[in-house]
């Protein structure tokens, strides 16, 4: 393998898209037939939900558009989502149930959380997973939603188990393991407010000079002086928003026309110069599955082991349980990099720790990046290096689809509206919390925010500092 | 006091300006052909209801016929052509009210699906729901189907079929196994008191015929030697497929 040759590592995680509802067109089309997406025809037996008597289908969406609301994806109803049986076996049939629990509504013959998009509509997604490495069993670490799963992302484990208003530890981060290996170079690239806010520990990070704006990315990237360990955070949906930017994190109910615009500067970024292209690798990969249907069962999987705090099991217990004791459900990953096999399909057991796996074995040979992750290495999750090949292509990267990309979006919420989710409450409150104690390093760092929080205390009054 | 004053009618301003859906309601739920639809509302903010048609999934139909559609509303009648991929919008004007969609009678009967799509709209700010119906020909196909649950070497699904979805407008005519199961699995089937088992390859059973599709239904089959080499798993949920008539 060709550890010594990535120079170079950039990690994009975008939010909340199921492996079938953002790939499943690979198989379904014919264009990648050894991704394990969808088939057509799409009403098969195995991939059928049920609500009340219902059978519902994968569906391909008429167009890409804002959804009229969310899709369901914390533990409890991921926990329906799986729908595991007797023996724990997830069935994967009960994502219509789980939306219609959410919605309190009566299901669509074509429910949300069963469409899955045509290549046409991600251009840029197929593009990338056609052109370079489609990872078809990346899971997400855990069986809930953004807040634990992210920080299993970027801490090897998580001691949360759902997304809420609070202060998120971030014991075992990758920065400060970054820094005291080596002293690894690193940088967010942030297009928007940071997720990494919602770690109170890591305040002092996000004001003292590794966190750039996205804008910035470019120009680092095409001068060489770019640092090793490169992760870019898109606009998020659920982040206070001012000014003309506008989400572009793929999370429900935003169009992903935003994303597939976002992933093809980042890809065009990360090709511009090609000493730099030479010794880099791309990881674009989701959060969580964001309560979109997938076919492929996660597997069994002790995350209490490998130090994941699960959910406490409430009195009385529901029929189903969420007690971690799965991989969460696939989300779509792809690699890219001249370092490894172009236009391939990889098999292997992923989860997001399979990125510091790799970033050991680059930075620390011989040592896991925790123990945490050494025990999810153990129970089966493999490392990115496994998939890098011992020769570069030597072909130039392609440029990617330069088509229009058209949105049809509703210019919805605005300031005056509070955020109906905990994960936009969270990203509000740790943004109130910001300015209230370091003013100056927030007007400095995200000068837009200043102005949102103006605008908030106009618009609402009773929101304060939390 | 006076610069919290402004700041709080500012505030209780820009709150009321959003627009909101406090009803939305669409009956009954599945239509035949030229049966009426009762679309009712009620928003804050200026409400549009956007009308198109896809083909129904997996009915396999080609494109849709353009039809006409008579929107009838405090006894004034308007007409609108809907052709393929085309949509009707129109402009509620009232913030809570009813109407009725009816197709102009053509001797088509497409199998569809029709959104019906309210957005209230205030200022550059929009809020929407979308609704499904189902457009089904007089004699119309569908699937009944239920998650299993284990007992020993029995799978059981069972449930109420939903009623919000089918309405009453629909009765049983047939009721036959998966055309794509292969399993040679026998399935029993009890509902509105007649229980009846079936073979793959028989003809549609027309035991149930006349019955409601909705309500009570319970599928039994026993774990194949097929599914038992299979770590004992069987099937995730079991459906069959109905014939529905129109009343």
């Amino acid at each position: 393998m060709s550890l010594q040759n990535i120079k170079t590592v950039i990690l994009l995680m975008f939010e909340n898209r199921s492996f079938d509802n953002m790939l499943g067109h690979l198989s379904f089309e014919g264009l990648q037939p050894a991704a394990d997406g969808l088939k057509p025809p799409p009403n098969q037996a195995q991939y059928a939900n049920y609500y009340e008597g219902g059978v519902y289908y994968p569906f391909q969406r008429p167009e890409d558009e804002q959804l009229d609301s969310d899709v369901p994806h914390e533990y409890d109803f991921v926990a329906t989502q799986l729908a595991p049986g007797a023996d724990g076996t997830p069935a994967m049939n009960g994502f219509v149930q789980a939306y219609a629990d959410f919605t309190k509504t009566n299901p669509n013959v074509n429910c949300d959380p069963m469409c899955f998009f045509s290549s046409a509509q991600v251009p840029v997604t197929s593009f990338l997973a056609r052109t370079f490495c489609t990872c078809d069993r990346w899971f997400c670490p855990l069986p809930t939603s953004t807040q634990p799963n992210r920080t299993v992302a970027f801490c090897g484990h998580s001691e949360i188990y759902e997304t809420k208003l609070q202060a998120i530890p971030a014991k075992e981060n990758i920065f400060d393991w970054l820094k005291n290996n080596n002293n690894i170079s690193w940088g967010v690239y942030h297009d928007g407010f940071t997720f990494f806010a919602l770690y109170p520990d890591l305040w002092t990070k996000i004001f003292t000079g590794n966190f750039f704006d996205y804008e910035q990315l470019a120009t680092d990237l095409k001068n060489g002086t770019q640092p090793q360990v490169i992760i870019v955070e898109p606009s998020y949906q659920d982040a206070p928003h001012i000014g003309p930017d506008h989400p572009n994190d793929n999370h429900p109910p935003v169009a992903v026309g935003w994303g597939e615009d976002f992933l093809r500067r980042t890809y065009q970024a990360a090709t511009l110069n090609p000493a730099v292209w030479a010794e880099t690798l791309m990881v674009v990969y989701y959060d969580e599955h964001g309560g979109f249907y997938d076919h492929v069962a996660p597997q069994a999987f002790n995350n209490v082991a490998a130090g994941n705090v699960p959910p406490p099991v409430p009195n009385p217990a529901p029929p189903v349980p969420n007690t971690f004791s799965t991989l969460g459900p696939r989300v779509p990953a792809i690699l890219v990099s001249p370092w490894i096999a172009p236009g391939t399909v990889n098999h292997t057991l992923y989860d997001h720790t399979s990125v510091l796996q790799l970033l050991a074995e680059i930075f620390t040979p011989g040592q896991p990046y925790s123990d945490a992750v050494a025990d999810r290495a153990g129970q089966g999750i493999q490392s990115l290096s496994t998939a890098l090949t011992d020769v570069a292509s030597n072909t130039p990267p392609p440029p990617p689809p330069s088509d229009p990309i058209f949105v049809r979006t509703i210019l919805g919420d605005n300031i005056a509206t509070p955020p109906d989710n905990n994960m936009g409450r969270a990203l509000e409150g740790a943004a109130l919390s910001m300015i209230a104690q370091q003013p100056a390093d927030v007007d400095a760092k995200f000068p837009l925010l200043t102005a949102w929080k103006a605008a908030v205390d106009q618009a609402r009054p009773e929101v304060g500092s939390v | 006091m006076r610069a919290f004053f402004f700041i709080g009618i500012c505030g209780m301003l820009l709150a009321a300006c959003q627009p909101r859906i406090y009803r939305f309601t669409v009956d009954p739920p599945t239509i035949g052909n030229n049966d009426p639809v009762r679309v009712s509302w009620k928003v804050a903010g200026k409400p549009t209801l956007l009308i198109h048609d896809i083909g129904y999934p997996n009915s396999g139909g080609g494109r849709l016929s353009p039809v006409t559609l008579v929107i009838t509303r405090h006894g004034k009648e308007d007409n609108f052509t809907l052709a393929a991929e085309d949509t009707i919008r129109l402009p509620l004007g009232s913030k809570a009210d009813s109407l009725e969609i009816r197709k102009k009678p053509d001797g088509h009967t497409d199998d569809r699906l029709r959104y019906i799509r309210l957005v209230a709209v205030r200022g550059k700010r929009e809020s929407p729901q979308t609704i499904e119906v189902p457009v089904r020909p007089d004699t119309a196909s569908g699937q009944v189907g239920f998650a299993v649950v284990p007992h020993g070497d029995t799978l059981i699904a069972a449930g109420l079929n939903n009623a919000k979805t089918w309405g009453d407008d629909y009765v049983i005519l047939t009721v036959s196994l998966e055309h794509a199961d292969t399993s040679n699995r026998v399935i029993e089937v009890d509902h509105s008191g007649i229980s009846r088992v079936l073979h793959r390859g028989d003809p549609p059973d027309e035991s149930f015929k006349g019955t409601p599709v909705t309500g009570q239904w319970t599928l039994k089959t026993l774990l194949t030697p097929e599914d038992k080499a299979k770590h004992g798993q069987g099937p995730t949920g079991l459906s069959i497929f109905i014939l529905l008539k129109h009343r």
